[in-house]
C-alpha cells in the first residue's frame, strides 16, 4: 500500500514539474537524491563530482520539461544519465581509464547483530568475498537487482546493455553465490 | 502473495519483505515470516542461505544527512527561481549533450573563416 500511495504522490510531483512548479521539483529530487548519490559514489570516492552531476542532471533535467514523458517512472532513467554523465566525467579526467564500478567501496562489512548463528555469519563473508570477485558489470548488475529494485529490463536501460546479457550476468553471479554454500557443505564433511 | 513464489534463492533474497523480516526481525513482516518458515521446513536450508546472501549484499552505507540533501535541493531550486538555470549552457558542461556545443561552434567558425579566406585568394588572384 505504501509504494503505491508513493507512485501517486510521485506521479501528482512529476505533472506539477512538468507544469513548471520549480518546489514540485525540488521534492522530485529530494525523493531520489538518496538513490542517486549511492549509486554514483559506487564509481567514485569523489562525493564532491557526484553531488555535482546530480545537480546538473536535474538542472538539465528542468530545462528539458517541456519534451519529457508523461510518465512518473523516472528513477530508472535518472540512474542511467547519472551514470553516463558520471562514467564520461571520470573517463575525460583519468584519460583512458575506464571508470569502473566497485559494489563494496569504502563499505565495511554489515554488523554482527544482522546474524546471530556464527555459521551463517560465515556463510555470509564466504559470499561478501565471492561477490568481490564478480566482474564490475556483474557486481553493477547485481547491486541494480538489490537495491534499486531494477529488473533485468531496467537495468539493460541502465547500463546500455541487452535484456539477454543482464539475465546471463545475474544468472551467472546467483549461481556463484549459491556455490558458496556448497563449499561449506564440502568443507563440514571433510571434517566429520 | 502465494507461498509457493518462494522457492529459489533470489526469491528470497530479493523479496523486499523477505528483507526488511531479516534485517529487522521484530518488524511488521514477523508475523507472516515466522509463521511461513514454520509451515515450511524443508525450505530452511534455503532461508539460511537467502539470510547469508542478504548480508553480503547489504551495504553499511551512512545516510546522507537530510541537511545535505536540503542543501543540494535548495541550490536547484533557487536556480531555477532565479531564472539562473539557462546559465548552465554557458559552463562549459562536462557531461551533459549541451557540452558538445562548443565544438560545433567552433567547427562553424573554422568553415567561415575557410571560405572567407578562399574568397579573399580568389580576389587577390584574379587582380
Amino acid at each position: 500500500m505504501a509504494s503505491v500511495n508513493l507512485l501517486d504522490e510521485n506521479l501528482l510531483l512529476w505533472n506539477k514539474f512538468r507544469n513548471g512548479d520549480a518546489d514540485a521539483f525540488g521534492e522530485l529530487m529530494r525523493a531520489h537524491y538518496q538513490d542517486l548519490f549511492n549509486y554514483g559514489t559506487r564509481f567514485t570516492k569523489d562525493t564532491g563530482l557526484v553531488r555535482d552531476c546530480i545537480q546538473d542532471l536535474f538542472l538539465t533535467l528542468w530545462l528539458n520539461r517541456l519534451t519529457v514523458s508523461e510518465t512518473s517512472f523516472i528513477k530508472y532513467d535518472l540512474l542511467r544519465s547519472l551514470r553516463h554523465n558520471l562514467t564520461r566525467t571520470i573517463s575525460r579526467s583519468r584519460r583512458a581509464v575506464e571508470p569502473q564500478f566497485e559494489y563494496l567501496f569504502n563499505s565495511p562489512p554489515i554488523g554482527g547483530s544482522l546474524i546471530r548463528e556464527e555459521q551463517l555469519a560465515d556463510l555470509a563473508r564466504k559470499m561478501r568475498r565471492s561477490l568481490a570477485g564478480l566482474s564490475r558489470r556483474q557486481q553493477e548488475v547485481i547491486y541494480l537487482r538489490f537495491h534499486m529494485d531494477a529488473y533485468a529490463e531496467d537495468i539493460a536501460g541502465i547500463m546500455s546493455l541487452s535484456g539477454q546479457s543482464v539475465q546471463n550476468l545475474l544468472n551467472d553471479a546467483l549461481r556463484r553465490l549459491r556455490k558458496v554454500r556448497k563449499f561449506i557443505f564440502t568443507n563440514v564433511n571433510r571434517r566429520l | 502473495m502465494s507461498i509457493e513464489d518462494y522457492s529459489t534463492l533470489e526469491d528470497l533474497a530479493f523479496s523486499r519483505s523477505f528483507r526488511n523480516w531479516v534485517l529487522n526481525p521484530e518488524g511488521p513482516e514477523a508475523d507472516f515470516w515466522t509463521n511461513w518458515v514454520a509451515h515450511n521446513p524443508e525450505k530452511g536450508e534455503l532461508v539460511n542461505q537467502a539470510k547469508a546472501a542478504i548480508a553480503a549484499l547489504e551495504l553499511n552505507l551512512k545516510p546522507l544527512p537530510g541537511r545535505t540533501i536540503d542543501t543540494e535541493v535548495r541550490k536547484v531550486v533557487q536556480k531555477i527561481k532565479d531564472g539562473r538555470v539557462n546559465a548552465v549552457r554557458e559552463i562549459p558542461l562536462r557531461n551533459s549533450l549541451l557540452g558538445r556545443r562548443p565544438a560545433r561552434t567552433w567547427t562553424v567558425a573554422a568553415i567561415i573563416a575557410a571560405v572567407a579566406i578562399l574568397l579573399i585568394l580568389f580576389r587577390i588572384f584574379r587582380q
